[in-house]
Protein backbone atom coordinates (compact mmCIF):
# COMPACT_ATOMS: atom_id res chain seq x y z
CA UNK A 1 0.00 0.00 0.00
CA UNK A 2 1.04 3.84 -0.98
CA UNK A 3 1.16 5.84 1.75
CA UNK A 4 0.14 9.60 1.43
CA UNK A 5 0.73 12.33 3.75
CA UNK A 6 1.08 15.63 4.11
CA UNK A 7 3.71 18.30 4.21
CA UNK A 8 4.04 21.58 5.70
CA UNK A 9 6.33 23.90 5.67
CA UNK A 10 5.66 26.66 8.78
CA UNK A 11 8.66 28.95 7.41
CA UNK A 12 6.89 29.44 4.58
CA UNK A 13 2.98 29.97 6.64
CA UNK A 14 1.20 33.54 6.68
CA UNK A 15 -2.04 32.06 8.04
CA UNK A 16 -3.62 33.45 5.37
CA UNK A 17 -6.13 30.64 5.45
CA UNK A 18 -6.29 30.29 1.85
CA UNK A 19 -6.03 26.13 1.81
CA UNK A 20 -8.79 26.36 4.72
CA UNK A 21 -11.14 28.37 2.37
CA UNK A 22 -9.86 26.46 -0.91
CA UNK A 23 -11.26 23.22 0.69
CA UNK A 24 -14.04 24.41 2.22
CA UNK A 25 -15.33 25.56 -1.23
CA UNK A 26 -14.52 22.65 -3.61
CA UNK A 27 -16.05 20.28 -0.87
CA UNK A 28 -19.17 22.51 -0.13
CA UNK A 29 -18.81 22.78 3.22
CA UNK A 30 -20.59 25.18 5.46
CA UNK A 31 -19.19 28.38 6.64
CA UNK A 32 -19.10 26.95 10.26
CA UNK A 33 -17.08 23.56 9.15
CA UNK A 34 -14.23 23.00 7.93
CA UNK A 35 -12.02 19.72 6.69
CA UNK A 36 -8.58 21.86 7.56
CA UNK A 37 -7.45 23.93 10.19
CA UNK A 38 -5.16 26.85 10.43
CA UNK A 39 -4.48 27.48 14.29
CA UNK A 40 -2.66 30.88 15.01
CA UNK A 41 -0.64 29.89 18.01
CA UNK A 42 1.14 33.18 19.96
CA UNK A 43 2.63 33.60 23.47
CA UNK A 44 5.58 35.43 25.37
CA UNK A 45 5.36 39.19 26.29
CA UNK A 46 7.82 42.05 27.11
CA UNK A 47 10.18 41.75 30.41
CA UNK A 48 12.03 44.76 31.76
CA UNK A 49 15.13 44.68 33.14
CA UNK A 50 16.67 46.37 35.68
CA UNK A 51 18.06 48.76 34.11
CA UNK A 52 15.10 49.74 32.69
CA UNK A 53 14.91 48.33 29.23
CA UNK A 54 12.23 46.31 27.79
CA UNK A 55 13.03 42.81 25.80
CA UNK A 56 10.26 40.58 24.42
CA UNK A 57 9.78 36.71 23.76
CA UNK A 58 6.51 37.21 22.05
CA UNK A 59 6.20 35.07 19.12
CA UNK A 60 3.33 33.81 16.88
CA UNK A 61 3.70 30.45 14.52
CA UNK A 62 0.83 28.95 12.25
CA UNK A 63 0.15 25.23 11.96
CA UNK A 64 -2.06 24.22 9.12
CA UNK A 65 -2.99 20.78 9.10
CA UNK A 66 -6.54 18.58 8.01
CA UNK A 67 -6.77 14.65 8.35
CA UNK A 68 -3.32 13.15 8.86
CA UNK A 69 -4.33 9.76 7.39
CA UNK A 70 -2.39 8.34 10.11
CA UNK A 71 -0.54 5.10 10.38
CA UNK A 72 -2.68 4.15 13.46
CA UNK A 73 -5.97 6.11 13.24
CA UNK A 74 -8.33 6.53 16.47
CA UNK A 75 -10.91 6.87 14.41
CA UNK A 76 -10.69 3.82 12.58
CA UNK A 77 -9.97 2.07 16.35
CA UNK A 78 -13.27 3.07 17.24
CA UNK A 79 -15.64 2.85 14.52
CA UNK A 80 -17.91 0.49 15.04
CA UNK A 81 -19.14 -0.33 11.83
CA UNK A 82 -15.91 -0.78 10.01
CA UNK A 83 -16.78 2.80 7.73
CA UNK A 84 -13.60 4.36 8.65
CA UNK A 85 -10.97 2.45 6.57
CA UNK A 86 -7.74 3.58 4.89
CA UNK A 87 -8.08 2.90 0.98
CA UNK A 88 -5.02 1.62 -1.50
CA UNK A 89 -3.23 4.83 -1.10
CA UNK A 90 -3.19 5.13 3.43
CA UNK A 91 -6.18 7.89 2.64
CA UNK A 92 -8.39 6.89 5.72
CA UNK A 93 -11.78 7.10 4.24
CA UNK A 94 -15.48 6.77 4.86
CA UNK A 95 -17.82 4.34 3.80
CA UNK A 96 -20.76 6.11 3.37
CA UNK A 97 -22.99 3.46 3.03
CA UNK A 98 -21.91 1.85 6.18
CA UNK A 99 -21.08 4.84 8.36
CA UNK A 100 -24.36 5.12 10.99
CA UNK A 101 -23.39 8.69 12.34
CA UNK A 102 -22.35 7.82 15.74
CA UNK A 103 -19.78 10.48 16.28
CA UNK A 104 -17.10 8.13 18.07
CA UNK A 105 -14.58 9.00 15.07
CA UNK A 106 -15.07 12.53 15.52
CA UNK A 107 -14.60 12.29 19.64
CA UNK A 108 -11.48 9.67 19.25
CA UNK A 109 -9.46 11.99 16.61
CA UNK A 110 -7.48 14.17 18.52
CA UNK A 111 -6.92 16.17 15.32
CA UNK A 112 -10.64 16.96 15.68
CA UNK A 113 -10.81 15.84 11.52
CA UNK A 114 -13.56 14.19 11.06
CA UNK A 115 -17.28 14.83 12.49
CA UNK A 116 -20.85 13.82 11.27
CA UNK A 117 -22.78 15.51 9.02
CA UNK A 118 -26.10 14.44 10.38
CA UNK A 119 -28.25 16.28 6.82
CA UNK A 120 -25.94 13.58 4.91
CA UNK A 121 -25.97 10.68 7.51
CA UNK A 122 -22.74 10.07 7.83
CA UNK A 123 -19.19 11.29 8.91
CA UNK A 124 -17.30 13.73 6.46
CA UNK A 125 -13.63 14.47 6.10
CA UNK A 126 -10.56 15.50 4.29
CA UNK A 127 -9.87 12.69 1.79
CA UNK A 128 -6.82 13.91 0.36
CA UNK A 129 -8.84 14.79 -3.13
CA UNK A 130 -8.67 11.60 -3.93
CA UNK A 131 -10.87 12.21 -7.28
CA UNK A 132 -8.15 14.91 -8.01
CA UNK A 133 -5.41 12.74 -7.47
CA UNK A 134 -6.53 10.13 -9.69
CA UNK A 135 -6.29 12.43 -11.98
CA UNK A 136 -2.61 13.26 -11.56
CA UNK A 137 -3.61 17.12 -9.73
CA UNK A 138 -2.97 17.48 -6.24
CA UNK A 139 -5.47 18.43 -3.10
CA UNK A 140 -7.18 21.73 -3.37
CA UNK A 141 -5.50 23.04 -0.40
CA UNK A 142 -1.91 22.69 -1.39
CA UNK A 143 -2.98 24.05 -4.94
CA UNK A 144 -4.43 26.74 -3.00
CA UNK A 145 -1.53 27.88 -0.76
CA UNK A 146 0.05 30.69 -2.49
CA UNK A 147 3.29 30.75 -0.19
CA UNK A 148 3.61 26.57 -1.31
CA UNK A 149 3.55 25.83 2.06
CA UNK A 150 1.90 22.58 1.25
CA UNK A 151 2.84 19.38 -0.34
CA UNK A 152 1.17 15.79 -0.46
CA UNK A 153 2.87 13.40 -1.97
CA UNK A 154 3.48 9.56 -0.81
CA UNK A 155 5.60 9.98 2.25
CA UNK A 156 8.54 8.65 1.14
CA UNK A 157 8.68 11.24 -1.67
CA UNK A 158 8.07 14.31 0.84
CA UNK A 159 10.62 17.14 1.68
CA UNK A 160 12.72 15.69 5.18
CA UNK A 161 10.05 16.95 8.20
CA UNK A 162 9.52 16.40 11.75
CA UNK A 163 6.28 14.08 12.28
CA UNK A 164 3.44 16.60 13.30
CA UNK A 165 5.92 17.51 16.06
CA UNK A 166 4.50 21.22 17.47
CA UNK A 167 2.35 22.46 19.68
CA UNK A 168 -1.24 22.17 19.84
CA UNK A 169 -0.97 18.53 17.90
CA UNK A 170 -0.82 15.42 20.16
CA UNK A 171 2.01 13.68 20.68
CA UNK A 172 2.95 11.93 17.32
CA UNK A 173 3.22 8.68 18.76
CA UNK A 174 -0.17 8.41 19.63
CA UNK A 175 -1.68 7.36 16.34
CA UNK A 176 1.88 8.29 14.02
CA UNK A 177 0.21 10.56 11.60
CA UNK A 178 1.59 11.20 7.76
CA UNK A 179 1.68 14.97 8.57
CA UNK A 180 5.38 16.13 8.25
CA UNK A 181 6.31 19.53 9.32
CA UNK A 182 9.49 21.87 8.76
CA UNK A 183 9.01 24.32 12.62
CA UNK A 184 9.88 27.79 12.38
CA UNK A 185 12.02 28.92 14.81
CA UNK A 186 9.02 30.07 17.12
CA UNK A 187 7.37 26.51 17.00
CA UNK A 188 6.59 25.19 20.69
CA UNK A 189 6.96 21.68 21.19
CA UNK A 190 4.25 19.13 21.62
CA UNK A 191 2.21 19.07 24.82
CA UNK A 192 3.33 22.96 25.42
CA UNK A 193 0.41 24.23 26.64
CA UNK A 194 1.97 27.86 27.44
CA UNK A 195 1.35 29.01 24.02
CA UNK A 196 -2.71 30.41 23.31
CA UNK A 197 -4.78 29.42 20.30
CA UNK A 198 -5.15 33.79 18.98
CA UNK A 199 -7.93 32.04 16.56
CA UNK A 200 -10.55 29.85 18.97
CA UNK A 201 -13.24 31.70 18.09
CA UNK A 202 -12.46 30.78 14.43
CA UNK A 203 -11.32 26.80 14.72
CA UNK A 204 -12.85 25.80 18.21
CA UNK B 1 -14.85 19.40 24.45
CA UNK B 2 -17.81 20.48 26.12
CA UNK B 3 -21.25 20.84 25.73
CA UNK B 4 -23.09 18.00 27.22
CA UNK B 5 -26.61 18.58 26.24
CA UNK B 6 -25.15 18.17 22.98
CA UNK B 7 -25.09 14.51 23.84
CA UNK B 8 -28.75 14.41 25.53
CA UNK B 9 -29.53 11.56 23.37
CA UNK B 10 -26.78 9.30 24.51
CA UNK B 11 -27.71 10.55 28.59
CA UNK B 12 -31.10 9.31 27.81
CA UNK B 13 -29.65 5.69 26.59
CA UNK B 14 -27.04 5.80 29.49
CA UNK B 15 -29.39 6.85 31.91
CA UNK B 16 -32.59 4.14 31.23
CA UNK B 17 -30.92 1.56 29.63
CA UNK B 18 -28.85 0.41 32.48
CA UNK B 19 -31.06 1.48 34.88
CA UNK B 20 -33.72 -0.95 33.13
CA UNK B 21 -31.42 -4.05 33.14
CA UNK B 22 -30.58 -3.54 36.27
CA UNK B 23 -34.17 -3.58 37.55
CA UNK B 24 -34.42 -7.39 37.09
CA UNK B 25 -31.76 -8.08 39.70
CA UNK B 26 -34.43 -7.19 42.02
CA UNK B 27 -36.85 -9.51 40.18
CA UNK B 28 -34.22 -11.85 40.63
CA UNK B 29 -33.86 -11.88 44.37
CA UNK B 30 -37.57 -11.54 44.57
CA UNK B 31 -37.48 -15.20 42.97
CA UNK B 32 -35.50 -16.60 45.25
CA UNK B 33 -37.25 -15.56 47.99
CA UNK B 34 -40.39 -17.27 46.59
CA UNK B 35 -41.96 -14.20 44.73
CA UNK B 36 -43.05 -16.27 41.60
CA UNK B 37 -44.74 -19.60 43.76
CA UNK B 38 -47.73 -17.56 44.72
CA UNK B 39 -50.54 -16.35 43.26
CA UNK B 40 -49.40 -12.82 42.61
CA UNK B 41 -46.55 -14.76 40.07
CA UNK B 42 -48.93 -14.18 36.70
CA UNK B 43 -49.19 -9.63 37.79
CA UNK B 44 -45.60 -9.96 38.74
CA UNK B 45 -44.45 -12.00 35.11
CA UNK B 46 -46.71 -9.19 32.98
CA UNK B 47 -45.17 -6.19 35.22
CA UNK B 48 -41.91 -7.75 34.57
CA UNK B 49 -42.49 -6.05 31.14
CA UNK B 50 -41.86 -2.29 32.84
CA UNK B 51 -38.23 -2.53 33.16
CA UNK B 52 -37.98 -4.14 29.83
CA UNK B 53 -39.89 -1.29 28.24
CA UNK B 54 -37.12 1.40 29.78
CA UNK B 55 -34.17 -0.67 28.46
CA UNK B 56 -36.03 -0.11 25.24
CA UNK B 57 -36.36 3.54 25.03
CA UNK B 58 -33.20 3.96 26.34
CA UNK B 59 -31.92 1.93 23.22
CA UNK B 60 -34.41 4.36 20.94
CA UNK B 61 -32.91 7.18 22.46
CA UNK B 62 -29.39 6.09 21.08
CA UNK B 63 -31.21 5.36 17.68
CA UNK B 64 -31.80 9.43 17.43
CA UNK B 65 -28.48 9.85 18.31
CA UNK B 66 -27.23 8.18 14.78
CA UNK B 67 -26.91 10.06 11.77
CA UNK B 68 -28.26 6.88 9.88
CA UNK B 69 -29.55 4.63 12.18
CA UNK B 70 -30.70 2.43 9.28
CA UNK B 71 -27.19 1.31 8.90
CA UNK B 72 -27.34 0.42 12.45
CA UNK B 73 -26.96 -3.18 11.64
CA UNK B 74 -23.34 -2.58 10.83
CA UNK B 75 -22.65 -1.97 14.33
CA UNK B 76 -21.64 -5.90 14.50
CA UNK B 77 -18.60 -5.45 12.09
CA UNK B 78 -16.50 -4.02 15.04
CA UNK B 79 -16.82 -6.55 18.19
CA UNK B 80 -13.48 -6.96 19.20
CA UNK B 81 -11.94 -3.89 18.11
CA UNK B 82 -14.86 -0.98 18.53
CA UNK B 83 -15.90 -0.58 22.48
CA UNK B 84 -19.29 0.91 20.72
CA UNK B 85 -19.65 -2.17 19.18
CA UNK B 86 -18.58 -4.22 22.23
CA UNK B 87 -21.36 -2.23 24.62
CA UNK B 88 -24.21 -2.20 21.44
CA UNK B 89 -23.60 -6.44 21.09
CA UNK B 90 -24.13 -6.95 25.14
CA UNK B 91 -26.76 -4.66 25.47
CA UNK B 92 -28.64 -6.98 22.69
CA UNK B 93 -27.36 -9.90 24.16
CA UNK B 94 -28.79 -8.67 27.63
CA UNK B 95 -31.84 -7.52 25.99
CA UNK B 96 -33.16 -10.47 24.10
CA UNK B 97 -32.15 -12.89 26.93
CA UNK B 98 -34.67 -10.43 29.30
CA UNK B 99 -37.38 -10.49 26.41
CA UNK B 100 -37.25 -14.52 26.30
CA UNK B 101 -37.80 -14.65 29.85
CA UNK B 102 -40.50 -11.65 29.65
CA UNK B 103 -42.09 -13.99 26.92
CA UNK B 104 -41.85 -17.15 28.28
CA UNK B 105 -42.33 -16.47 32.18
CA UNK B 106 -45.77 -14.42 30.37
CA UNK B 107 -47.08 -17.89 28.38
CA UNK B 108 -46.41 -20.05 31.81
CA UNK B 109 -43.50 -21.77 30.07
CA UNK B 110 -41.31 -21.59 32.75
CA UNK B 111 -40.92 -23.52 35.79
CA UNK B 112 -39.25 -22.68 39.04
CA UNK B 113 -35.65 -23.81 38.13
CA UNK B 114 -35.93 -22.37 34.34
CA UNK B 115 -36.85 -19.43 35.69
CA UNK B 116 -34.29 -19.28 38.54
CA UNK B 117 -31.33 -20.02 36.14
CA UNK B 118 -33.19 -17.38 33.72
CA UNK B 119 -33.32 -14.62 36.29
CA UNK B 120 -29.87 -15.46 36.97
CA UNK B 121 -28.48 -15.05 33.83
CA UNK B 122 -30.50 -11.69 32.63
CA UNK B 123 -29.12 -10.66 36.44
CA UNK B 124 -25.54 -11.31 35.48
CA UNK B 125 -25.87 -9.79 32.06
CA UNK B 126 -27.83 -6.59 33.37
CA UNK B 127 -24.07 -6.06 35.44
CA UNK B 128 -21.91 -6.93 32.18
CA UNK B 129 -24.46 -4.57 30.46
CA UNK B 130 -23.87 -1.49 32.82
CA UNK B 131 -19.76 -2.43 32.86
CA UNK B 132 -19.39 -2.17 29.11
CA UNK B 133 -21.74 1.28 29.03
CA UNK B 134 -19.04 2.43 30.92
CA UNK B 135 -16.28 1.07 28.82
CA UNK B 136 -17.71 2.33 25.67
CA UNK B 137 -16.15 5.24 26.78
CA UNK B 138 -12.74 4.47 26.95
CA UNK B 139 -10.78 6.13 24.25
CA UNK B 140 -7.36 6.43 25.05
CA UNK B 141 -7.07 9.39 22.87
CA UNK B 142 -9.81 10.96 25.49
CA UNK B 143 -8.09 11.11 28.69
CA UNK B 144 -10.90 12.67 30.69
CA UNK B 145 -12.82 9.36 29.57
CA UNK B 146 -10.03 6.88 29.87
CA UNK B 147 -10.29 6.17 33.22
CA UNK B 148 -11.83 3.12 35.33
CA UNK B 149 -14.06 5.87 36.67
CA UNK B 150 -15.99 5.96 33.51
CA UNK B 151 -16.77 2.30 34.21
CA UNK B 152 -17.44 2.25 37.82
CA UNK B 153 -19.87 5.41 37.95
CA UNK B 154 -21.96 3.57 35.34
CA UNK B 155 -21.90 0.54 36.94
CA UNK B 156 -23.31 2.36 40.12
CA UNK B 157 -26.15 4.07 38.01
CA UNK B 158 -27.48 0.91 37.27
CA UNK B 159 -27.37 -0.55 40.40
CA UNK B 160 -29.09 2.88 41.85
CA UNK B 161 -31.81 2.76 39.20
CA UNK B 162 -32.55 -0.25 38.77
CA UNK B 163 -32.98 -1.26 42.64
CA UNK B 164 -36.07 1.96 43.12
CA UNK B 165 -37.41 0.43 39.44
CA UNK B 166 -37.39 -3.19 40.82
CA UNK B 167 -39.01 -2.54 43.90
CA UNK B 168 -41.60 -0.18 41.59
CA UNK B 169 -42.15 -3.02 38.96
CA UNK B 170 -42.80 -5.65 42.26
CA UNK B 171 -44.85 -3.12 44.10
CA UNK B 172 -47.14 -2.26 40.75
CA UNK B 173 -47.63 -6.35 40.75
CA UNK B 174 -48.14 -6.66 44.45
CA UNK B 175 -47.36 -4.56 47.22
CA UNK B 176 -46.59 -7.31 49.90
CA UNK B 177 -44.30 -8.91 47.55
CA UNK B 178 -42.47 -5.35 47.48
CA UNK B 179 -42.85 -5.04 51.13
CA UNK B 180 -40.99 -8.42 51.65
CA UNK B 181 -38.52 -7.08 49.15
CA UNK B 182 -37.30 -3.71 49.70
CA UNK B 183 -34.37 -4.76 51.70
CA UNK B 184 -32.80 -6.14 48.15
CA UNK B 185 -34.08 -3.35 46.59
CA UNK B 186 -33.27 -0.49 48.67
CA UNK B 187 -29.38 -2.25 49.02
CA UNK B 188 -29.19 -2.31 45.79
CA UNK B 189 -30.05 1.48 45.41
CA UNK B 190 -27.87 2.71 48.12
CA UNK B 191 -24.90 0.47 46.77
CA UNK B 192 -25.32 1.93 43.79
CA UNK B 193 -25.42 5.33 45.05
CA UNK B 194 -21.99 5.22 46.61
CA UNK B 195 -20.37 3.69 44.07
CA UNK B 196 -21.97 5.75 41.54
CA UNK B 197 -21.37 9.42 43.24
CA UNK B 198 -18.02 7.60 44.01
CA UNK B 199 -17.23 7.08 40.37
CA UNK B 200 -18.37 10.26 39.54
CA UNK B 201 -16.78 12.44 42.17
CA UNK B 202 -13.25 10.44 41.13
CA UNK B 203 -13.74 11.26 37.44
CA UNK B 204 -14.59 15.38 38.53
CA UNK B 205 -11.04 15.11 40.34
CA UNK B 206 -8.80 13.76 38.02
CA UNK B 207 -10.55 16.19 35.20
CA UNK B 208 -9.14 19.07 37.69
CA UNK B 209 -5.72 18.48 36.39
CA UNK B 210 -6.39 17.13 32.77
CA UNK B 211 -5.65 19.59 30.59
CA UNK B 212 -5.05 20.72 26.68
CA UNK B 213 -4.53 23.97 25.02
CA UNK B 214 -7.85 24.99 25.78
CA UNK B 215 -7.33 24.62 29.63
CA UNK B 216 -8.70 22.11 32.15
CA UNK B 217 -11.99 19.76 31.85
CA UNK B 218 -13.48 20.55 34.74
CA UNK B 219 -13.22 24.20 33.60
CA UNK B 220 -14.79 23.50 30.62
CA UNK B 221 -18.28 22.71 33.04
CA UNK B 222 -18.36 25.14 35.37
CA UNK B 223 -21.69 23.91 36.64
CA UNK B 224 -19.96 20.07 37.20
CA UNK B 225 -20.16 20.40 40.84
CA UNK B 226 -23.60 21.51 40.96
CA UNK B 227 -24.42 18.15 38.28
CA UNK B 228 -22.40 16.39 41.23
CA UNK B 229 -24.97 17.84 43.70
CA UNK B 230 -28.28 16.80 41.55
CA UNK B 231 -27.05 13.36 41.32
CA UNK B 232 -26.05 12.72 45.07
CA UNK B 233 -29.61 14.57 46.22
CA UNK B 234 -31.71 12.30 43.69
CA UNK B 235 -29.97 9.63 44.61
CA UNK B 236 -30.66 9.72 48.27
CA UNK B 237 -34.22 10.64 47.86
CA UNK B 238 -34.35 7.58 45.85
CA UNK B 239 -32.93 5.35 48.20
CA UNK B 240 -34.35 6.98 51.01
CA UNK B 241 -37.75 5.83 49.67
CA UNK B 242 -36.45 2.61 48.53
CA UNK B 243 -35.43 2.33 52.63
CA UNK B 244 -38.97 3.29 53.37
CA UNK B 245 -40.58 0.64 51.50
CA UNK B 246 -39.34 -1.89 54.38
CA UNK B 247 -42.23 -0.39 56.19
CA UNK B 248 -45.32 0.70 53.59
CA UNK B 249 -44.35 0.69 49.24
CA UNK B 250 -46.31 3.40 47.96
CA UNK B 251 -46.17 2.60 44.09
CA UNK B 252 -46.71 5.82 43.46
CA UNK B 253 -43.96 7.02 45.35
CA UNK B 254 -41.73 4.40 44.00
CA UNK B 255 -42.69 5.61 40.78
CA UNK B 256 -41.80 9.76 41.68
CA UNK B 257 -38.76 8.41 43.00
CA UNK B 258 -37.73 6.31 39.77
CA UNK B 259 -38.41 9.70 38.03
CA UNK B 260 -36.21 11.77 40.53
CA UNK B 261 -33.31 9.31 40.29
CA UNK B 262 -33.22 9.23 36.53
CA UNK B 263 -33.03 12.94 36.59
CA UNK B 264 -30.41 12.87 38.79
CA UNK B 265 -28.65 10.39 36.59
CA UNK B 266 -29.34 12.19 33.45
CA UNK B 267 -27.39 14.92 34.56
CA UNK B 268 -24.59 13.37 36.07
CA UNK B 269 -24.61 12.26 32.28
CA UNK B 270 -24.65 15.50 31.06
CA UNK B 271 -22.12 16.14 33.00
CA UNK B 272 -19.74 13.12 32.33
CA UNK B 273 -20.28 14.69 28.48
CA UNK B 274 -19.30 18.01 29.07
CA UNK B 275 -16.14 16.60 30.81
CA UNK B 276 -15.26 15.23 27.15
CA UNK B 277 -11.50 16.45 26.27
CA UNK B 278 -9.37 15.17 23.78
CA UNK B 279 -5.59 14.48 24.64
CA UNK B 280 -5.05 17.40 22.18
CA UNK B 281 -7.66 19.37 20.56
Amino acid sequence: MTQYGFYFDATRCTGCKTCEAACRDYHNLDLGTTFRHVYELEGGGWNQAEDGTWTTDSFTYYTSFACQHCDDPACMHVCPTGAMHKDENGIVSVDTGRCIGCGYCHMACPYDAPFVDRAKGHSVKCDGCKDRIAEGKQPMCVEACSMRALQFAPVDQLPEGERAAVAPLPDPELTKPNLYIKNCAAAHAVGDTSCRVANEAEVK
Amino acid sequence: MGNGFSEAALAVFTTLAPMGACAFIVLCAACFKGAFEGVAAKTLDKAAFLPLVVVAVGFIGAFFHLASPLNAFFVFMGVGSSPLSNEVTVGVVFFVLAAVYCILAVAGKLSAGARKGLLVAVSVMAVVFSVFCGLAYTMYTIPTWDTPASVVQMLGYGLLGGGILGLLTLALADAEIARENAMAGAALSIAGLVIGVAGFAWQIMAAQSTANIWGTAADQVPAIWGLFGALAVCGIIGAAVAGTSRKKPVPAALAAAVVVVAVGIFFARIGFYGLYMSVAL
